[in-house]
């Protein structure tokens, strides 16, 4: 192994004990905030896999809900173990993707990302349809627990979840799939005339990211115990694309600094309670101005300044 | 009972035109810019704090209190478009990450000023209409002038003036208006000042009609977008019908359908519309 | 006959960009199609592979209907095309492009892929195989890791053709190769078309360079106005009268 690969073994040795270690090190707060952005990072890493074949969902934590009330209901009111109606509420909310894909992947991308603007409405006013099961805006209460009142199993339990599920949507972005996802949002001319199918591609796509936000959105509900409409709606969608914005888009990390990052900034900043949130909008306008290509653009970035050759061999800002 | 129905009417109408209002400002800066300015419903709700502070607080009352709405948030409208979106021109997605920025700035900055406490514009006019048998209230009767006097206004504003026709060929396509030497920038400029005065208007004039709250802010957003997709880009005429149509579900709806069948029809009806047509009524493609 | 037309008519508003064509290119043939600007060379690509619907007429490639088909579809039956503006994936590399237009080739499975079996590693590796061959074959070979939107308009027009030809097109549609090259680009542009034709590909070329369809193909088809004006070998159609009044307006009629 080259002592490149051999220093990238060791960092990615060394996190994964870290990450096994972590609940034996920290509070209770701090494992909760953990077990939060392990949902985050597989919801945003699941918004890369649709956004790669060039559609930005601005309505992505819907599919979350599908996922979460999906199977709050089976195991709420039909008695299902969470073990079961967890899969059932990522294929739930992976069926929803397939059958909003069928009309909109013909969509332009801007019109896409209109008319996903209305889906947390959508789920929102679905929920009211059967307001004895769901509890409609008041949310509702009860979901059965996935462990016991520890917060310690669940942390290890969305570890591995996560681990697994970024290793499948890597693997799937680094396949032919991948390949012909990008394809199709680079040039509808070349990809068509090589023989691919640009909706059935983007319906693919809205499939797969929308399994991985059902299967988080499963997770969450069954481990908070309580949902409700608003945790699906407009503005949570939005922050996943922000997430995934600011966090960079070039990269398969993009998601993950960028959820991982974004979503602690309020809680580090505990301290100055309401004003938590001027931070994070502070911390964005500080990337998008300054680091436009994201977060996981930074060490390269930095090791321009310091004249280093990055990655890629370059060795300045200029186009080889 | 014919009353009644008045009452109804004049309130559809004025709602729309509040709507149309709003819209009409987000859809002139997706029109020449291009981005989606998700900001715009919490400036609609600033807006009305801010008629507030100068209606209640400074004791200006609403004649001089609206205009100096305006005006406040057309300053801010020239900010936000040199400052903040100038530099993102035609980037949907580093502007939509600005918007949000704004919006969380915005609306923190609500709740942590104004946030816990519920304030009402007081009434305009303290009193009622009567003509013939029908007695309407005479405050929206007057704010669907105001709303309809500076629509007009406006309407002819963009469809006769220079740079009303300059804003309308940037919408329709944006490079041949560079190449005939229309100033992108200053323009921009216009249709970011022009569209927070209108939303400011609107703020202002909805809250003497309901309380203002910090949670205007998403549901004026969802209508306004409805609005526009509905009515499409380049389209000012268009942004009536569409206001029309989003406002007059808003009223009817509820009436008929339960709470969340009303949003499911109106909302599923927009998703529909943008399936099937997704450059609106009256827009062309963008 | 590979390839067979008949009737084929498209119009744009009252417009017939083109009317009542019909044509027929043989298997192993390279035939050219020319015509004064405007001609509705360009639409008769864009009906034969799928990218416009005709208003009328038939489009039959090897014996199967091809009328009216989606791009891809027509990919899969063996069109492959080029374009006159070149489209490319630009944030890939030349390379990249080229393995990328093997979609047809790979193996699509959404499982095979994520569990990287062995049946869909051999296709990949069967791919890059192949895909090297193509850039070598089109003379890219130099410019293999570069960015495809950093390469000059020649090369781009020349990959172009490469990924064209990952398709394993039975009908090989050019649409104005060698437009917009200099001399050096055209060479290199040539040379791969004559080799890919060696192979025994059947082309069908649009071309506005007169004199390079002349020497290139076997048999030559004029159109103006949307309407077949002539066809022939390059030396029956260079003294048809009425190919030369159309490109040169009557002046110079023999």
């Amino acid at each position: 192994m080259t002592k490149k690969g051999q220093t990238k073994s060791f960092v990615y040795g060394g996190l994964m004990l870290l990450l096994f270690l972590y609940p034996l090190f920290m509070s209770t707060y701090r494992i909760h905030l953990a077990n939060l952005v392990l949902i985050y990072v597989i919801l945003t890493s699941s918004l890369r896999a649709v956004y790669i074949s060039g559609q930005l969902s601005l309505g992505h934590a819907a599919f979350m809900g599908i996922g979460a009330y999906v199977s709050a209901i089976l195991a709420k009111h039909l008695g299902w173990s969470p073990w079961c109606t967890i899969p059932i509420g990522g294929l739930a909310a992976m069926t929803a993707g397939i059958l909003v894909g069928f009309p909109f992947s013909r969509l332009r991308a801007i019109y896409f990302s209109m008319a996903s603007l209305f889906f947390g409405i959508i789920i929102t006013a679905l929920t009211g349809v059967i307001p004895h099961l769901t509890g409609y805006l008041g949310g509702m209460p009860g979901i059965p627990r996935l462990f016991g009142f520890s917060k310690v199993p669940y942390y290890y339990f969305f570890l591995i979840l996560t681990l697994l599920s970024l290793l499948v949507l890597y693997r799937i972005e680094r396949s032919r799939i991948g390949m012909t996802l990008k394809c199709v949002a680079q040039s509808y001319l070349a990809a068509s005339s090589r023989g691919i199918d640009e909706a059935r591609a983007r319906i693919r796509a809205l499939g797969i990211g929308c399994f991985f936000a059902g299967l988080a959105g499963a997770c969450y509900a069954h481990y908070n115990t309580f949902i409700s409409p608003s945790n699906f709606s407009m503005f949570p969608s939005i922050f996943l694309v922000v997430y995934l914005l600011v966090g960079g888009t070039r990269g398969f990390a993009g998601p993950i600094v960028g959820a991982a990052v974004l979503f602690l900034i309020p809680f580090i900043m505990g301290g100055l309670k309401g004003y938590a949130p001027f931070v994070l909008a502070g911390v964005l306008a500080v990337v998008i101005f300054l680091i436009p290509q994201g977060l996981i653009s930074l060490p390269g970035q930095i090791k321009l300044l310091m004249g280093r050759p990055r990655a890629d061999g370059r060795v300045s800002q200029n186009a080889s | 009972m014919a009353s009644q129905l008045a009452e109804h009417l004049l309130n559809v109408l004025m709602i729309s035109s509040i709507y149309v209002l709003a819209a009409l400002g987000f859809a002139l800066v997706f029109g020449v810019m291009r981005i989606m300015n998700f900001a715009h419903g919490a400036i609609y709700m600033v807006s009305g704090y801010v008629c507030y502070y100068f209606w209640v607080v400074l004791g200006f009352g609403p004649w001089a209190a609206l205009p100096m709405t305006m005006g406040v948030m057309a300053v801010f409208g020239l900010f936000l478009e040199k400052v903040c979106f100038r530099p993102f021109q035609g980037d949907f997605e580093k502007a939509t990450v600005m918007a949000i920025i704004f919006v969380i700035v915005l609306k923190t900055g609500a709740d942590l000023t104004v946030g816990p406490f519920t304030k009402r514009l007081p009434s305009m006019l303290q009193s009622v209409i009567a003509l013939g048998d029908l007695r309407v209230d005479a405050d929206r009767f007057v704010i669907l002038i105001i709303c309809v006097v500076l629509l007009t206004l406006l309407t002819l504003f963009v469809q006769k003036s220079k740079i009303g026709q300059s804003m309308l060929a940037i919408a329709e396509d944006k490079d041949a208006a560079g190449l005939q030497g229309i100033d992108i920038n200053r323009i921009s400029a216009f249709a970011f000042a022009i569209g927070c005065s209108l939303a400011g208007l609107a703020g202002g004039v909805m809250g003497s009609v309901t309380v203002l709250n910090v949670g205007s802010a998403d549901s004026i957003l969802i209508r306004i977008i409805a609005v526009v997709i509905l009515s499409g880009i380049g389209t000012i005429g268009g942004i009536w019908t569409g206001g029309l149509i989003v406002g007059g579900l808003d009223a009817v709806c509820p009436y008929f359908l339960p709470g969340f069948a009303s949003d499911l029809v109106g909302f599923g009806l927009i998703v529909i519309i943008l399936v099937i047509r997704p450059k609106g009524f009256f827009g062309h493609e963008v | 006959m590979l390839l067979e037309i008949t009737g084929l008519t498209r119009y744009f508003g009252g417009l017939a960009a083109v009317s009542d064509v019909d044509m027929s290119v043989d298997k192993g043939e390279i035939v050219g199609l020319i015509g004064p600007n405007g001609a509705g060379k360009t639409t008769v690509i864009n009906l034969i592979s799928g990218f416009i619907p005709p208003t009328r007429g038939r489009i039959v490639l090897e014996g199967k209907d091809a009328t009216g088909k989606k791009p891809h579809v027509l990919a899969a039956m063996g069109v492959g095309r080029t374009f006159q503006i070149t489209p490319f994936f630009a944030e890939f590399t030349t390379f990249e492009n080229i393995v990328a237009s093997f979609y047809l080739s790979a193996d699509k499975s959404i499982w095979r892929s994520i569990l990287a079996t062995r049946e869909y590693r051999r296709r990949e590796e069967e791919i890059l195989k192949q895909a090297e061959e193509n850039l070598q074959l089109v003379g890219l070979g130099s410019v293999r890791d570069e960015l495809a939107r950093n390469l000059p308009h020649g090369h781009q027009k020349v990959l172009d053709l490469a990924t064209a030809l990952a398709v394993k097109p039975r009908l090989l549609l050019l649409d104005e190769p060698i437009g917009g090259m200099g001399q050096e680009e055209m060479d290199l542009a040539l040379n791969a078309i004559k080799k890919v034709r060696a192979q025994g590909t059947t082309i069908l070329l649009v071309e506005h360079n007169v004199p390079v369809v002349m020497g290139l193909c076997d048999r030559i088809i004029v159109i103006n106005y949307g309407r077949k004006i002539a066809e022939g070998t390059p030396s029956e159609v260079r003294k048809n009268e009425e190919v030369i009044s159309a490109y040169f307006g009557g002046e110079y009629a023999a």
